[in-house]
């Protein structure tokens, strides 16, 4: 899959996407290549505090993420979702907003672009006003940042973006709890504590 | 001659007596400090009235072992607490089934850094963080048990556990030199964070979602249980100045939002004093070990 614009980011789904859970899990499923075997092991005491140029590439990708998320649950929200589900994605949405001005304040950037790719693979499965159909949609894709953030956490050298991601992927494990249970998604626990997402790429053509 | 004349025995001495010996040895090391600069001795700060003597704490250094013993300590004190709950009988079916399952995870986790710690050299630890049960679990366990409300007792103290678990992890994934040591902190946190949700989550369902402060509604009502939310930003803001972050409504004013958890805990503070923290290598955590 060919990212538009000069966006660094590739996401090449591994299967066809058939159902919205399919859907980011096939966008997440090359996962981030190589990115255990580019986890280094450097003595936290030695990392510099500031985030390098090579972190603000990956920062600026998480970024986009984060924006999109935010975009998507304003889907929900002009597709008419209402009550208790319409209430988590208004706050959800401000959730991730936040996240993004607080990734790109710490970066030195502004927060002003999401990822139209992923956006559009996922706008119309968020726009709806379905109660589960936007549950399962979200928690797909909290889950999914959660793996990528995770992800990402092994790649940064700055302990400032190591704290930002730490800070933001706890928060967003609760959200995708909180989305599970909301729509009555839990056939079992592992549902919940052993989601199967994986992480988006964001690695193809970074630049350092 | 009165007794407070007769000196030797400081017992004699009043209050006020002591006040004025205080002030004057205040002054007198001010004077020192001030005048005393070719003087030599003790130069430690002076004490007034009776006291224990102080101990200095213990002298090794906070590497990756010890960080990884004391998270396999405060793992293992949540298993002992979710035991502990268990045998109240207070919890149904489906929370029971929730507490095996948490108390499984602990245990995988407690595991995991065992073998961490061992990889790293130390001596991997294998029982609950002394310090911590003695002044905040048990005291817990106590009020509980004497409760007007137990069950709801339990569950805020079962979410505050994940939550201090998780943002421990948190924290230690960034302190922790080993790169494998510090990914599975990671995913402890994350895990411990679904678990607090989790338990919020069936206790309270859709009631439980959000703290009615992030979206300006009234937080009063603590009768229900459990009081806590998932998303509380009171308990997971981060810092000040992102209280009023977001876009403004269409009143201008601008939304608290949910902030990430980047908060040291109390645990974490008192990492300064080592209270909690267990040493390098000695011990295995077992009752009677070295």
């Amino acid at each position: 899959m060919t990212p538009k614009g000069h966006s660094p980011v590739d996401l090449d789904p591994a299967a066809p996407a058939t159902t919205r859970r399919g859907l980011i899990g096939a966008l997440g499923a090359a996962g981030l290549a190589g990115a255990a075997a580019l986890s280094i092991a450097r003595p936290a005491s030695a990392a510099p505090t500031s985030p390098t140029e090579g972190d603000k590439e990956l920062l600026r990708q998480a970024m986009q993420l984060e924006l999109t998320a935010e975009a998507l649950y304003r889907e929900a929200i002009d597709a008419g979702l209402s009550d208790e589900a319409g209430e988590l994605a208004a706050v959800f949405a401000e959730n991730h907003v936040s996240y993004a001005a607080e990734i790109a304040g710490g970066a030195g950037f502004s927060a002003n672009t999401r990822n139209e790719e992923i956006f559009e693979q996922l706008q119309s499965a968020f726009a709806t006003s379905d109660t589960e159909a936007f549950a399962e949609a979200a928690v797909s894709l909290e889950n999914t940042a959660v793996a990528t953030h995770s992800e990402l956490m092994a790649e940064y050298e700055s302990s400032s973006a190591r704290k930002m991601t730490a800070s933001i992927i706890v928060v967003e494990a609760r959200m995708a709890t909180v989305l599970t249970d909301l729509g009555g998604l839990a056939t079992s626990l592992d549902d919940i504590f052993e989601p199967t997402a994986d992480a988006l790429e964001l690695t193809a053509g970074a630049s350092s | 001659m009165n007794d407070r004349t007769t000196g030797g025995d400081a017992s004699r001495y009043g209050r006020r007596d002591a006040l004025k010996l205080g002030g004057l040895t205040i002054s007198a090391a001010a004077l020192v400090a001030a005048c005393g600069t070719d003087r030599t001795g003790d130069d430690t700060p002076g004490r007034v009235g009776y006291a224990p003597p102080i101990t200095d704490p213990p002298d090794y250094s906070v590497d990756d072992a010890v960080l990884l013993r004391t998270a396999s300590s405060l793992e293992l004190t949540a298993i002992a607490v979710y035991e502990a709950i268990l045998d109240t009988g207070a919890l149904d079916d489906d929370l029971t089934t929730l507490v095996e399952r948490l108390i499984e995870n602990h245990q995988a986790i407690a595991d995991e850094m065992g073998q961490l710690t061992e990889s790293v050299g130390g001596v991997a630890w294998e029982c609950t963080n002394e310090w911590y049960m003695d002044r905040t679990i048990t005291p817990i366990l106590e009020a509980v048990a004497g409760s007007d409300d137990p069950l709801r007792d339990i569950l805020n103290t079962a979410v505050a556990l994940e939550n201090i678990a998780a943002a421990t992890h948190q924290t230690l994934t960034i302190d922790l030199e080993d790169a494998d040591a510090s990914a599975a902190t990671m995913a402890a946190a994350t895990l411990e964070s679904r678990h607090s949700a989790a338990i919020v989550a069936a206790a309270r369902g859709p009631e439980g979602y959000v703290s009615p402060a992030i979206t300006g509604g009234d937080i009063a009502d603590r009768s229900r249980r459990p009081s806590v939310r998932v998303l509380d930003h009171q308990s997971l803001r981060v810092h000040r100045s992102e209280r009023t972050r977001g876009r403004r409504s269409e009143r201008g004013r601008r939304p608290p939002v949910v902030h990430p958890a980047d908060t040291r805990t109390e645990l974490l503070r008192l990492q300064r004093t080592r209270t909690h923290l267990l040493t390098p290598t000695s011990g295995t955590g077992r009752p009677g070990g070295a």
